[in-house]
């Protein structure tokens, strides 16, 4: 089970970001984008996220700003144009990966 | 901010880089309060605690959180500065010892000093401790290369010996004085042959050998900058003194050993002299370790290695 496990975290490196990337077309902080995984059945934790969110920001897909009207300061994420050609292309590749999966596991079972 | 939250934060602290320190501790502290908000019960010293407790170790923590880069590792940069440390004192401890045997010094492998001068020095000294510095890097990057978790039990054993030190008293600062007084009468006997023993040819001068003068000065010398450094420890405390007292006694002792180096000279009174002097210079590379490590241990609010 443990082994398994291992493999969805390393799947899952590439898959978050995307999800990410889907997700942050409106101004989300780190919590809240953990809650919303959640509620569509994707489990991240948040030493994973968080980085992760920072990563994208540095590399231009993303933009922050805190807001701090209340006691509690947020950061909130918000993709770039930059993170939308980045998404593109990542969709382009999904999907063509979800193919040629599709196509090996037809040609085996057949 | 709640307590709990600036405890645990403060925690953490210790293993971040500079760079992202401010943004990863909002983010954490942000992140802890949403946590806690949709537990049962809401806002409670139970709840605020069980939250935290989530996120796991600080050291971890930083570790995931951060995304900038230092060359060691977060989990290892206190050990990093104590290797550092450790080496360094060393290499200060040798090029005196080197300077007052009238011999050469060099950093493994590549830089060779002759003969150590003042001007040598102010090269010397920076160049040692980059390269010391490089060179704890490297064996701790080793060790991290190889999954060891870094624990030098004896070091913390020091440290925790010798951490009630603190600020000095009064008494201290006279000790200090006291010591200087004492060199300087050291001094006054060398300079001006006024110690004298009898003997069948009648009074002659006690230790009336070249090498004294230098040794008295090289004495009052360290006395002079331990006092200084005790003096000014006593104004204001700060952890960085444990470092800084033996370091610039050291430092002290190599200036006035070079300055006034002597041709070697034979006979028993100079060996003696000589040997006493290396003796002070290793009790001083000893401290000089300690402090670094008093220092470190002290600055990071001393979270276990």
């Amino acid at each position: 089970m443990s082994e398994v496990h291992n493999f969805e975290k390393e799947m899952n490196r590439g898959f978050i970001q995307l999800v990410v990337l889907l997700l942050l077309e409106k101004p989300m902080y780190g919590y809240m984008i953990v809650r919303v995984l959640e509620q569509n059945g994707v489990v991240v934790d948040e030493n994973t996220l968080y980085p992760l969110l920072r990563r994208l920001e540095e590399k231009g897909a993303l933009s922050s700003r805190w807001d701090a009207p209340e006691a509690k300061a947020r950061k909130y994420y918000q993709v770039t144009d930059q993170g939308r050609a980045l998404r593109g292309s990542l969709l382009e590749i999904w999907q063509q990966q979800g193919k040629a999966i599709e196509a090996l596991r037809q040609e085996v079972e057949s | 901010m709640n307590a709990h939250i600036t405890e645990f934060l403060e925690r953490v602290r210790p293993f971040l880089v500079a760079a992202d320190e401010q943004d990863v501790l909002r983010e954490i502290a942000g992140s802890i309060e949403d946590k806690e908000a949709v537990m049962p019960g809401g806002d409670t010293d139970e709840n605020m605690i069980a939250a935290i407790a989530t996120m796991g170790d600080p050291r971890d923590v930083a570790a995931a959180w951060s995304t900038a880069k230092p060359a060691v590792a977060a989990n290892y940069r206190k050990v990093h500065w104590l290797v550092a440390g450790l080496l360094f004192a060393v290499t200060v401890g040798l090029a005196i010892i080197s300077a007052i045997t009238g011999g050469s010094t060099f950093v493994v492998p590549i830089f060779y000093v002759p003969s150590l001068t003042p001007l040598s020095l102010l090269y010397y000294l920076p160049f040692a401790f980059v390269f010391d510095y490089g060179l704890a890097s490297i064996l701790i990057q080793v060790n991290e290369h190889f999954g060891n978790r870094v624990g030098i039990e004896w070091v913390r054993g020091i440290v925790h010996h010798d951490r009630k030190r603190g600020r000095p008293t009064v008494g201290k600062v006279v000790g200090a004085l006291v010591g200087v007084a004492g060199m300087l009468v050291l001094y006054l006997f060398a300079r001006f042959s006024m110690l004298y023993v009898l003997n069948l040819q009648g009074p002659v001068h006690f230790m009336a050998v070249p090498f004294f003068v230098p040794f008295a000065i090289c004495l009052l010398a360290q006395s002079g900058a331990v006092f200084v450094v005790t003096c000014l420890q006593y104004a204001r405390d700060w952890p960085g003194y444990a470092f800084v007292r033996p370091l610039a006694g050291m430092i002290a002792l190599l200036v006035a050993a070079t300055v006034i180096k002597q041709p070697v000279q034979s006979g028993l009174a100079e060996g003696a002299l000589r040997g006493l002097l290396v003796l002070i210079v290793l009790l001083e590379t000893w401290n000089l370790f300690k402090g670094v490590a008093e220092a470190f241990f002290a600055w990071n609010a001393a979270p276990e290695l």
